[in-house]
């Protein structure tokens, strides 16, 4: 018989088509992750009885739309039998489906703004702080401890009918509790846990608690990639996984196919250097060495210009019209667009200058971590009008829309909320000159998105769930490349053919500011250097601000000069067009 | 009425031009240059198109002129003799880097706006997907097709003209990272695009050796990045004075109003022949199929020009004509002519200028001068010799040694005359 999946390795396979009860995979960087999981996935699916589904959990929306377009091409009926959603996505849709009382969601953006109108003593970073550490407590699932702080928090949520991201998993579990966990189960058999290094506490014991009433649990992720202990998540689930499900296998994904020789090599290195029993486990598929360079800037501003110049150099020549082959260079310049191309740093506050130096390149670039869409200016007007036409009041919309025309408006819009659709009510109010006059700052492809969205939203309620827990996107933005400049976290579970990481000076990577932790600091610069296909860049600036002396982060001192390029300040003019690689002898 | 268009050009806020491509500026040009309908260029820049919308105002439907108070400023510098009205058409050139089929693309695209509710309406969709303030040329990570449909969205009378289809570095057909035809670069809307810009490197001879170029109208700019280089190259109509008779003349194949164009002779073109301009190796398409590609000195593969990548996609012998073929002149900027003629080197000097400003003043404009007016009248102004090299030229007697991988062509008027000239300094040592 051939194999179910012939595209799999050995390895990938096994994992795919495990058959007993859970499983946890282990996935080092450029294994075949997404890939094995989407198989595992469909495999499972097969195996389903009628009316159930697969769930299936990511750890962002984009991870779960990326999940759903490898699946339909799996299986093309997915939807019918596989939901891929994050934990809140699918929390959100079981209590929307309850029969408990009705709720608004708050981000943290909103929730900033009940805190500003309801505890006005507060300040502006008080307030992020509070949030900021409730949010904790409830991740770490440690609400008992959570003191006043929490009381405050949750309070003034709860008073106005809103709950936050985290709440959505805590009312699920009181809701399973209460008596819907049969149910449930029956619904979703299997459950798979993708970047299962990065789950909190809270996600754990939801995870814990289905698998008690008989769900089958697939985990997988990678214990040196876990990032986000900051926010609640703890590596040590990962670890624990076989005690927590008892009788579960676990598997390794072995074969690297991502990552060059040289930066495997590189990034191996970095783990070993803080615990030599975390070595990854891999087995090198690609031959080819690929390029790590490491290059020492005088400034800031010097090694934002480094990183335009070479970004030219690698796109081969954007700002001139008369180019000539000695310009371009003759070896692989000239092979990468921008969408090839990111930029990482460690903390926002390094944007800055690469912005500035993006902008006088004219090379385009975006950044990642934009307010989210319900906040954008003019939508987040459209948005508090129409919780208004759904029966749900808010502060905000008492003081914002006082005027005639808009309550007006308001009312007209509820009174033909019932007979219409989502699409059509939502282009009556854009209809409106005293709604549409709210929304002066919105664009029109925020617009567009927003009417993309009413397309799929059964009711309304659905609709602005939906842009509660969504970032602002445009199709053009997708279709159009440009060079990325995101934070090391942002980067995870992301590949491109070339990396910069920016930054890499002591104190900066590790960060060492209170309540950091070193070897998450390390597993956070591993992630980093992984991603690339082809070539990373790291660069470090000697200088910053007036005075003060900068040395490299001493993480990169774990890694064999022989495998590293380095490079000084800019060559000459003139000079040639290679770096001189010094392996040291 | 007949006139010529040149509407690819740039203005001061794209990247290596002048400082002095202002509005006024581009006026006297124009004027001197005998350019009736010329480009504003950078109409997507912030600043300049703001400039453009305070110093213009509507003429014939979709052209614009330049208001009194500002035509004032500079018309003590028209002579008499320039009195041909000039109108300014939105234009804007666009540098596209993307990635299709795992290649890297760098095509240039030239759009052209009927008005400015339009050009606003591209401006906003653009500025969200890259930036437009730092170079007046754009640089976007946008697929050529896609920015036609933002293009099309924009108006129904916009359009978009692929520019130097043929340079190896940043055009639709070029040999580094362009296509092997117009459909595959534009997709489903290569319906859309009626007319090619053919570059300095390529004359229509070259362009009729394709069949599969037959459909499209070509046209001539000259991509100016100074005054100086305004009209050097330019599409000549014989239509009714607006932006729709202009597009209609391009879109439609039986329109009459399409006239011809006014040519580089293609070997002065900065990628005619083949080579490596850094090992000052010059090669022609049968040397390059020679050496197999290969550098005579560096051993490193050539960069392929224009000759070639024609040779390469060409079905159909030298000397046929194409489908749309409308009558052309080949010129030499009037500069070099007399440059040329008095044997200096350069054509920047005082004299040379001159020689130009006294043809222009009293015979007519650069153009009217190259093409239309009498030897005796020129030898009257300016000298036999002048009038010799004017004479070379339109009877297409010049001697061009071709430019290559970057690296200008070299014209010469006189080669008898200089080579006589390095005997005699031969000589003297």
């Amino acid at each position: 018989m051939a194999a179910p999946f012939p595209e799999l390795n050995a390895l990938q396979l096994a994992a795919a088509t495990y058959a007993g009860r859970h499983l946890l995979i282990q996935a080092g960087p450029g294994t075949g992750k997404t890939h094995t999981l989407a198989h595992r996935i469909a495999f499972l699916a097969e195996r389903l009885d009628a009316g159930q589904r697969v769930l299936a959990v990511t750890f962002t929306v984009q991870a779960a739309a990326e999940m759903r377009g490898r699946l339909e091409r799996l299986l093309p009926s997915f939807e019918r039998s596989v939901k891929a959603s994050t934990f809140h996505g699918f929390c959100l849709e079981l209590l929307r489906s309850g029969a408990g009382e009705p709720f608004k969601i708050a981000p943290p953006e909103t929730a900033a703004g009940l805190l500003a109108r309801r505890v006005p003593g507060l300040g502006d970073r008080d307030r992020r702080a509070l949030i900021a550490r409730s949010t904790l407590q409830k991740s770490l699932d440690r609400r008992d401890d959570g003191g006043d702080d929490l009381a405050l928090y949750d309070g003034t949520l709860r008073s106005l009918g809103y709950l936050d991201y985290e709440d959505l998993i805590i009312e699920t579990i009181a809701s399973l509790e209460g008596g819907a966990l049969d149910a449930c189960v029956r619904s979703f058999p299997f459950l798979c846990v993708d970047e299962y290094q990065d789950i909190n506490p809270l996600q754990h014991r939801l995870v814990k608690l289905l698998a008690r009433a008989g769900a089958r649990v697939t985990a997988i992720g990678d214990a040196n990639q876990a990032i986000y202990g900051f926010r609640g998540s703890d590596a040590a689930i990962f670890r624990s996984f076989t005690e927590d499900f008892p009788g579960a296998e676990r598997l390794s994904l072995r074969e690297s196919y991502r990552t060059p020789v040289r930066l495997v090599a590189a990034s191996s290195q970095l783990i070993a250097a803080g615990d030599a029993r975390r070595l990854p486990d891999l087995v090198l598929v690609r031959r080819d060495a690929g390029r790590l360079v490491v290059h020492r800037a005088a400034s800031e501003a010097a090694e934002a210009e480094y990183v335009v110049h070479q970004v030219e150099r690698l796109v081969g020549g954007t700002s001139l019209y008369s180019l000539d082959s000695g310009r371009v260079g003759t070896t692989a310049a000239g092979a990468r667009s921008f969408g090839d191309i990111a930029v990482l740093y460690r903390v926002n506050g390094r944007r800055r200058r690469l912005e500035e130096a993006f902008r006088r390149s004219g090379i385009p670039y975006r950044t990642s971590g934009d307010l989210p869409l319900s906040r954008l200016p003019g939508v987040h007007d459209l948005l508090v009008a129409l919780d208004l036409v759904a029966g749900r009041p808010s502060d905000e919309a008492d003081e914002r829309f006082s005027g005639e025309e808009v309550r007006r408006g308001i009312e007209a819009l509820s009174r033909i909320r019932g007979a219409r659709g989502v699409p059509a009510l939502l282009d009556e109010a854009l209809g409106m000159p005293g709604i549409r006059a709210l929304m002066g700052g919105a664009g029109e492809e925020d617009i567009e998105s927003l009417r993309r969205r009413a397309l799929l939203a059964p009711t309304l309620e659905s609709f602005l769930d939906d842009v509660a827990l969504s970032r602002p996107e445009d199709p053009l933005d997708r279709r159009s490349e440009r060079v990325a400049l995101m934070t090391l976290h942002a980067a995870k579970g992301l590949e491109f053919p070339t990396i910069f990481i920016v930054g890499c000076e002591e104190g900066s990577i590790p960060l060492r500011t209170s309540g950091s932790d070193e070897e998450e600091e390390r597993r956070l610069l591993y992630v980093a250097m992984t991603r690339p296909r082809e070539e990373l860049f790291i660069t470090w600036a000697a200088h910053r601000g007036a005075v003060s002396e900068e040395l490299p982060s001493s993480f990169l001192s774990a890694i064999d000069d022989s495998l590293v390029e380095h490079e000084a300040a800019e060559r000459k003019r003139g000079g040639k067009d290679r770096q001189l690689p010094l392996f040291d002898a | 009425m007949r006139f010529s268009a040149d509407v690819h050009l740039h203005s001061r806020y794209s990247r290596a031009t002048s400082k002095d491509l202002d509005l006024e500026r581009l006026f006297l040009g124009a004027k001197l240059k005998g350019i009736q309908v010329v480009g504003t260029g950078d109409a997507m820049h912030p600043r300049w198109l703001d400039e453009i919308e305070e110093k213009l105002e509507p003429a014939e439907s979709g052209l614009y002129s330049l208001k009194p108070e500002y035509r004032r400023i500079i018309e003590g510098q028209v002579p008499a003799s320039c009195a041909a009205p000039v109108r300014f058409l939105l234009s804007v050139e666009i540098s596209n880097i993307y990635k299709r089929r795992e290649r890297v693309r760098k095509v240039h695209n030239c759009v052209f706006l009927p008005d400015f509710a339009a050009a606003r309406r591209l401006q906003a969709r653009l500025e969200r997907i890259g930036n437009i303030a730092s170079d007046g040329r754009p640089i976007l990570g946008l697929d050529s097709r896609d920015l036609l449909e933002l293009v099309l969205d924009s108006s129904p009378q916009s359009y978009l003209i692929p520019a130097h289809i043929w340079t190896p570095w940043f055009s639709a057909l070029g040999s580094k990272s362009g296509f092997d035809s117009i459909e595959e670069c534009y997709g489903d809307l290569s319906g859309q695009i009626f007319a090619l810009e053919t570059g300095l490197s390529s004359d229509p001879p070259m362009n009729w050796r394709l069949s599969r170029l037959d459909p499209y109208a070509l046209v001539s700019n000259s991509d100016a990045h100074s005054p100086r280089n305004l009209g050097r190259e330019a599409t000549l109509y014989d239509t009714e004075l607006s932006f729709d008779a202009i597009r209609r003349a391009l879109a439609d194949p039986l329109d009459p109003g399409l006239a011809g164009t006014i040519e580089f002779f293609p070997e002065e073109g900065k990628y005619h022949f083949d080579g490596h301009r850094l090992c000052k190796a010059r090669l022609s398409p049968e040397e390059t199929a020679r050496r197999k590609g290969l550098c005579p000195v560096c051993g490193a593969a050539v960069t392929i020009g224009v000759l070639s990548r024609v040779e390469e996609l060409a079905d159909r012998p030298a000397g046929e004509r194409g489908g749309r073929a409308r009558p052309f002149t080949r010129l030499v900027p009037l500069a070099e002519i007399a440059a040329s003629s008095l044997g200096l080197s350069g054509s920047e000097t005082k004299s040379v200028g001159g020689i130009c400003r006294a043809l222009v003043e009293s015979l007519g404009s650069e153009l009217s001068v190259l093409i239309e007016s009498s030897l005796d009248d020129i030898a009257r102004v300016a000298g036999e010799r002048i009038a010799e090299g004017i004479g070379r030229v339109r009877a297409g007697e010049v001697e061009i040694a071709p430019g290559y991988d970057g690296e200008y062509g070299v014209v010469r008027l006189f080669p008898e005359a200089e080579s006589a000239e390095s005997r005699g300094q031969l000589a003297l040592f």
